[in-house]
């Protein structure tokens, strides 16, 4: 028998791999976006700390960047917050 | 400390078009979620709402127990949650005239968990929650009363110089403005 494919629709599924489910700050999935976004993934990236805590990138910017001096700390350990690179 | 208020009041006023409403819609996610799940209340409190329709406005009643100094009283605070939460602490106002250390005649509060600008770092991070507030302001009435860094000095010192007094004054608060 002989079979020809006529075309073929690929699926893929992906998540972040993170050592919790939310976002500390703004408490949303990880694998959601942060409130000032439309569109998980890529566009809306995560980051973790030298403390290994983790947050999307935008809310934790929005912390850090914020008009307070002392917010310079990851909220979960108060830690200064420094970007692990990877 | 005032002038900031101010600026903060002004720059509300002012931004009531597009900007202010994203950030409207956080607070009151936030907000929803949190009532939502907010199951367990310390012994002796409770919450209500003057209008079931604003969550960002609410008041905390509390009864504490007999280990309490306070005992024989019921406060009534009233919590505000600004339009910048969680980024911004809520701002907690005693209605209820109390003498203690912490809660000056003004119904301010003073709550390391509630500031903005902490120099030492126990203030404000937007991990926090509604929940963990009420259980600090209803510490403030056993374990966490802190007769070292007052609002009120004088009862901290009176406290500290005579306390059979300081009592005394607490019972005579209680039975003048505790309804």
């Amino acid at each position: 028998m002989k079979v020809t494919i006529k075309g073929y629709t690929g699926v893929a599924v992906w998540k972040w791999v993170a050592n919790d489910d939310t976002c500390g700050i703004c408490r949303m999935p990880f694998d959601s976006c942060c409130n000032d976004c439309k569109y998980p993934g890529d566009d809306c990236p995560l980051v973790w700390g030298q403390c290994s805590h983790c947050f999307h990138m935008h809310c934790i910017m929005k912390w850090v960047n914020g008009n307070q001096k002392s917010n310079q700390s990851c909220p979960m350990c108060r830690q200064a917050w420094k970007i692990k690179e990877k | 400390m005032f002038s900031l208020q101010k600026k903060l009041k002004q720059d509300a006023a002012k931004g009531t078009s597009q900007p202010a409403k994203k950030a409207v819609d956080l607070r009151q996610k936030l907000l929803q979620k949190e009532f939502e799940t907010l199951k367990q209340l310390p012994v002796g409190c409770s919450i209500h709402f003057d209008n079931p329709d604003v969550l960002y406005q609410f008041k905390l009643n509390l009864v504490p127990d007999k280990d309490s100094l306070w005992y024989g009283g019921r406060f009534e605070f009233l919590i505000n949650v600004p339009e910048g939460y969680n980024f911004d602490p809520p701002k907690v106002t005693c209605l209820t005239r109390v003498w203690h250390p912490n809660i000056n005649e003004k119904g301010e509060v003073c709550l390391s968990i509630l500031r903005q600008n902490a120099i030492d770092s126990f203030g404000w991070l937007p991990t926090r929650t509604i929940a963990d507030i009420i259980f600090g302001i209803n510490s403030l009435f056993y374990d966490l009363v802190n007769f070292e860094d007052p609002l009120n000095t004088e009862a901290a010192t009176l406290f500290q110089t005579n306390k059979d007094m300081f009592i005394r004054k607490v019972r005579e608060y209680i039975s003048k403005y505790c309804k």
